[in-house]
């Protein structure tokens, strides 16, 4: 599996690096001292909500995956409203490679933030390359009950030509997240689409 | 056991009607304060955080998509005891 994970400082969330759904839900965690509020319903279209238990070596069972996530826009809107467990789509490498950062927030109760990069093999056979920033907070309710909230904030994703060094860029998330939406609706990742530079 | 037994699954709900287990599903969502989590399913699945007048599909589509939320806080509830 090729990838890494690269923590970043909270400083840098503090000081506005990054988007600004990603501020937002950071200064909302910090506000509410990471309990449950009903600002979260306003952002819950670009979270993932995920169990606060998660085996080694392996990530959280997911609970929710907003629409705008990237795991939805990767994996499809039937996978996000699915009853299975969601993790069974994602590859077991992949969820390895990018289970230190759980497990840090499951036991230390404080936030995660990192760039991820790594080959993400698809179930339809495509392995993409993802690059994105994640930020990972403890959320818990009045009566004690713990949820992982997770933003992800994509940098680029490229498809990978059968397992060459040939990528062929597919999207600048940043950039062009809305064309990114409409594109992938007509041309799903892996397709003759083409795709914009 | 009623709607969200971990230890049992859908098993428990066969035989039970969807507005039966939906009532259950709101007491479960109210004893561990899971209200929100519920409004962001229904928001994501109607375009509508209410989660009230819904219909019998509605409501089976929201158990669906809160048990394993509920199944984990009576988890963490257990660990806890």
């Amino acid at each position: 599996m090729n990838g890494f994970v690269q923590p970043y400082s909270l400083a840098q969330l503090e000081r506005g690096h990054s988007d600004d759904v990603t501020v937002s839900l950071y200064r909302m965690w910090l506000n509410n001292k990471g309990k449950f509020n009903r600002g979260l319903l306003g952002l819950s279209s670009h979270l993932l909500l995920l169990s606060s238990r998660a085996a080694v070596g392996d990530s959280p069972q997911i609970l929710f995956s907003g629409s705008h996530t990237l795991a939805t826009n990767v994996y499809g809107s039937d996978w996000a409203t699915g009853e299975e467990d969601m993790r069974g789509s994602i590859n077991a490498e992949f969820r390895a490679l990018v289970s230190d950062g759980y497990h840090a927030v499951i036991q230390d109760r404080e936030p995660q933030y990192e760039l991820i990069s790594g080959d993400l093999p698809l179930p339809q056979g495509q392995t993409i390359l993802v690059r994105y920033e994640r930020l990972l907070l403890p959320w818990r309710t009045s009566t004690g009950v713990r949820q992982l909230v997770c933003r992800t904030s994509p940098i680029e994703i490229l498809l990978k030509e059968d397992g060459s060094s040939c990528f062929r860029h597919v999207l600048n998330y940043r950039l062009w997240p809305d064309h990114y939406q409409s594109r992938r609706a007509r041309f799903p990742i892996g397709s003759r689409g083409g795709a914009p530079h | 056991m009623i709607f969200g037994d971990p230890h049992e699954g859908q098993q428990s709900d066969l035989g039970w009607s969807v507005d039966w287990r939906f009532d259950q599903l709101m007491q479960k969502l109210r004893r561990f304060d899971l209200m929100i989590f519920a409004q962001m399913v229904a928001q994501q699945q109607f375009g509508d955080p209410s989660l009230e007048n819904l219909t019998e599909s509605q409501k089976q589509v929201l158990i669906d998509g809160c048990q394993k939320a509920i199944v984990e806080a009576s988890l963490q509830e257990n660990d806890s005891a």
